[in-house]
Order: C-alpha cells, then sequence, then structure tokens
C-alpha cells in the first residue's frame, strides 16, 4: 500500500508526536498533497483521526463520530495533469469518443 | 503458476459462463409483452446492474482493493466511463431497431459486434498477429459461424417482419449502430486488462457510464424525469424481475470480462455470444414459444444451434502460439510506458496473478453495510413483486437455473482457483 493510501490506523498519530508536529509546522501544512489529487489527513491531535470513504470522511476519536463532507480534495479532478496529457494524446482514445458521438447523431436520426 | 493453455482454456471457461448468464438475463425482456415501455425495461435493469455491479466487487475483493486498483491506474476510469456510455446509447438503438424492423432482422445485425471486436483486437491489440494462419482461420471460422448461426435463429424465430417500410433504413441503421458501438465497446475493456486491471475494479466505474446513460436517455425519450418515476413506480410489481435479470446479467458480463482478459476479445466475445442458445432455450422450454412453429422453422433452429456450436468449438481449439503472445506482450509494454506503470506488475496480473491482493488486507465495516443495503433492495422488491401472468413451465425453469449455476460455481471455482479473482 502506498503511504499516502488511506488507512485509519496508519493516519493516527502516535501520543506526543502530533504536538511535536504541530508545534514545527503551521496549521494548513496538516493537509498533503497525495500524487493522485487526493489529499491526505496528516492529524492534529493525538485522538483525532480521519477515515476515508469512497464520497466522503469521518473524523473521530475514542468518544465520538462526526461525518465531514465534503472531503477535502473531493472537487479536486482526481487525474493529475500528465495522465489526462497521456489520455488525450493515446490514439486509441479517439476511436471509442468517435463512435460514441456516431452513435448519439444516429439515435437522434432514428428516433 | 497457470500456463497458458490452463489460462486460455479458463477464458475458454468464463466465455461460455458469460453465454449462460448474459442468456438467462434475457428472459425478464419478455416482460416487454405485458406493455412496459422498453426505456422502463432497460432503466430498471440497468439499475439492478448498478447495485450487483457494486455488491459482488465488494463481495469478492472488498473497497479498499477496488479503490487501491483504481488509484493505481487512475487513467483507466476515464476508459470504463466511456465503455460504459457506449453501452447505453447501443442498448437504446437495439430498441429502435426492434421497433423498426423486428428482433430477426435486427439481432443479426447487431450480432456483428464480435467481428467488429475481432477487427479492433487484431487492429490496436496484436491479437491473431504473427505466423498464426491456422488460428486466425479457427477463430474467423468460429466467429463467422456464431454469427451465421445466430442469424439463421433469428430468422427462423421471425413471427413478424417488422414495422413501416419507410422506417427500414433507420432500422437497419441502429441496429448496425448497435453492433459497432458494443464491438468498440470491447476497446477500453482490452486497454484495462492489458494494463493489469482487475475486471472487477473495472465494471465498479463502467456502470456509473452505464446508469448514467441510460437514465439520461430515459427521461430524454420519456419526456422527463416525472414520466420516468412515475413509470417505475407504476412498474413496482415487476420491478424485483428486472432487477433480478440486471443481476443475472453482471455475473455473465463478469464472465464476459474475465473472458476478454485472458483469451482476447477476438475469441472471448464470439464465446459469449452463444448466449443466443441459451436465450433459444428459456424461449422454446420455458415460455413454449416454438411451439407452434411448423418442421422447416424447426430444423433451422437445429442447424442454427448446431452451427453456434461448431463455432464455439473452433474458437475454443484456437489456443494463442507464442508468436501471438509475444505480441500481446508488446503492446503492453507500450501501454506501461504510456501511462507509467510496472510493467512487471502488469504483466503478472495478465498471467493470473494478483499483485494487489498481497497489500490488501480483509473488508472493512462499510463492506458490510453495502452489502446488507443491495440484499435489503432485494429483499425489498420481492416483497413488492407479484408473479408476473405469463405461462412457464416450471421444470424446465429449474433445469436451466440448476446449469446457470453449475456454470457459475465451476467457472467461479476456476478462477479462485488459478487467479484468485484477478
Amino acid at each position: 500500500m502506498r503511504p499516502w493510501a488511506p488507512s485509519s490506523r496508519s493516519l493516527r498519530p502516535r501520543r506526543g508526536e502530533a504536538r511535536k508536529a504541530k508545534r514545527q509546522r503551521p496549521a494548513s501544512r496538516t493537509m498533503s498533497t497525495a500524487p493522485c489529487g487526493w489529499r491526505k489527513f496528516a492529524g492534529t491531535t493525538a485522538t483525532s483521526s480521519l477515515t476515508w470513504f469512497p464520497l466522503c470522511a469521518v473524523r473521530h476519536s475514542r468518544f465520538s463520530a462526526r461525518l465531514v463532507w465534503p472531503p477535502s480534495g473531493f472537487w479536486r479532478f482526481p487525474l493529475r495533469r500528465s495522465t489526462a496529457k497521456a489520455i488525450l494524446t493515446d490514439g486509441h482514445f479517439w476511436i471509442p469518443l468517435s463512435v460514441l458521438v456516431l452513435g448519439v447523431l444516429l439515435l437522434i436520426y432514428v428516433h | 503458476m497457470p500456463t497458458a493453455r490452463s489460462l486460455h482454456m479458463l477464458g475458454v471457461v468464463c466465455g461460455l459462463a458469460a453465454g449462460a448468464w448474459l442468456g438467462g438475463a434475457e428472459a425478464p425482456t419478455k416482460l416487454v409483452t405485458l406493455g412496459l415501455s422498453p426505456f422502463l425495461i432497460s432503466l430498471c435493469m440497468v439499475s439492478g446492474v448498478f447495485v450487483a455491479r457494486w455488491t459482488l466487487p465488494v463481495v469478492l475483493k472488498g473497497t479498499s482493493y477496488v479503490f487501491l486498483d483504481l488509484r493505481e491506474r487512475a487513467h483507466l476510469m476515464v476508459w470504463a466511463i466511456l465503455a460504459g456510455a457506449l453501452w447505453g446509447v447501443a442498448n437504446t438503438l437495439t430498441v429502435f431497431a426492434i421497433r423498426d424492423v423486428g428482433l430477426s432482422v435486427a439481432f443479426p445485425l447487431w450480432n456483428t459486434n464480435s467481428l467488429v471486436g475481432i477487427f479492433w483486437g487484431w487492429f490496436l491489440f496484436r491479437e491473431l498477429r504473427g505466423r498464426v494462419w491456422k488460428t486466425t482461420a479457427k477463430v474467423l471460422g468460429g466467429a463467422g459461424a456464431v454469427v451465421f448461426g445466430a442469424t439463421l435463429l433469428g430468422l427462423a424465430s421471425a413471427h413478424r417482419a417488422g414495422g413501416a417500410p419507410h422506417r427500414l433504413v433507420p432500422g437497419i441503421l441502429a441496429a448496425l449502430g448497435a453492433g459497432l458501438l458494443w464491438g468498440t465497446m470491447y476497446i477500453p475493456y482490452r486497454k484495462a486488462y492489458l494494463s493489469g486491471m482487475n475486471p472487477l475494479s473495472f465494471v465498479t466505474v463502467f456502470t456509473v457510464g452505464e446508469l448514467a446513460t441510460t437514465g439520461a436517455l430515459a427521461v430524454v425519450f420519456l419526456g422527463g424525469i416525472r414520466p420516468v418515476l412515475g413509470t417505475v413506480a407504476a412498474a413496482r410489481p415487476v420491478l424485483f424481475w428486472l432487477f433480478l435479470g440486471g443481476f443475472c446479467w453482471v455475473l455473465g458480463d463478469l464472465f464476459q470480462q474475465y473472458a476478454a482478459k485472458y483469451i482476447g476479445i477476438g475469441r472471448g466475445i464470439p464465446l459469449s455470444n452463444t448466449n443466443q442458445l441459451w436465450g433459444l432455450a428459456w424461449a422454446a422450454l420455458v415460455f413454449g414459444e416454438l411451439s407452434s412453429f411448423g418442421k422447416p422453422a424447426q430444423a433451422q433452429i437445429i442447424m442454427g444451434s448446431l452451427i453456434i456450436i461448431a463455432g464455439a468449438v473452433a474458437i475454443s481449439s484456437a489456443v494463442a502460439p507464442e508468436s501471438e503472445q509475444a505480441a500481446v506482450r508488446e503492446v503492453m509494454a507500450r501501454e506501461c510506458d504510456r501511462y507509467g506503470l510496472d510493467l512487471e506488475v502488469t504483466a503478472s496480473a495478465q498471467l493470473g496473478k494478483d499483485p494487489l491482493g498481497m497489500v490488501t488486507h480483509g473488508r472493512r465495516w462499510w463492506d458490510y453495510l453495502i452489502v446488507a443495503l443491495a440484499t435489503d433492495a432485494f429483499v425489498w422488491l420481492a416483497r413488492c413483486a407479484t408473479h408476473p401472468p405469463l405461462a412457464m413451465a416450471a421444470t424446465w425453469i429449474a433445469a436451466l437455473v440448476l446449469a446457470m449455476l453449475a456454470f457459475l460455481v465451476g467457472c467461479g471455482w476456476l478462477l479462485w482457483k488459478y487467479t484468485r479473482f484477478s
């Protein structure tokens, strides 16, 4: 599993580490950008953690749980620019896309 | 470790299992004779498909596995949505084709999708390349036989010639267009599996494009969201059967995806097109549709079925030789180079190994929640369901369901044994 992959266990900081990390860096830097564009929660307190779902996140501690929606990075395009460029410059991509457009035009004609 | 020959046989069995389950899924379309809108039937079946496509991967692999696979190959999400959209448009075109020229003419025309798939497999993915004339002849001859046999079945089971004469050209174009779209839909399939993606991950995104396109088309053609919701509410007593048909369709489609992965689209798609035989078995044995047929029509049906079986046998025996396998490895290297994938991991996935399975463990609690919600949806629909007013032979239903279950268990066991559903 990649280091940025969501896992409540790996995201939960050890006792004392979070406080130390918080002193050393500004609060805005607790969110780090993952390679694919999604963001990882780095943790701010020793008892609070964030668990990812496909479409939402739950911030939970030992005593409470709270739904966080939308999770940070939700509105970001999940593809890196280089990946999008690779798709668009892939000659194969334009074949099914052209056929799809043709199919929609045909549908309009036969309707 | 599975050998090339055992993976070929696995792909062949998957293709045949796909035919059985896709054919069984056609039975609920019989409800169209009760006066339900074809768009409604299509939308409800796709809704069942959507539920099943999210449930089965969760049961077999878990969301952690699926989402990690998708993240590793994020570019394939675009391809999967595109494939889903192609399916949705093609399916709607078939509705118009049946309306305009009748099933007997339309079916053979869109059944040419396997020939389109063979062309794309040869042209883009170097299938059937190298000095493999004997293998190529078996695949092309087999696919041609499947199309020809299906044509005979379609013509024999024709009850009516179709609609008005002035609708002939649009109807034929719609059927040919559906074949082209379905045949082209296999490009994303093959692309995904040459990139090492698990079919279970691919279908979870594919179905988003499928449901969105079918839903949008239903809204456009039925005149808005309110009429769609109204017709869905009116059809509540038969929704369960449509969802069940969608569920069977997903099982068939999953086997088809595994066939495309392990023997390519050139061989996998014609084999899964044997669904016509199973559709015929349901029509003849369960619904008694052929009882009124004369001797010539019955002889034609037997002849068509034998030709389809001969075609399937020819394709099954066409194992890819070393030169073709080397050509496919070149294509795999090309994909890895373009999208920055690990060639070793991708090649091992193509050989039936499961590299992702080693880094993801167990299920999350929401996996169980998803399965529970899907089960609840089916139970709720079953409670609202009524027995459709159609004459059916219960003994034959039991026999065909048993045959389908035998394929499910046998093929599922082989997939688990050789690939761990990779």
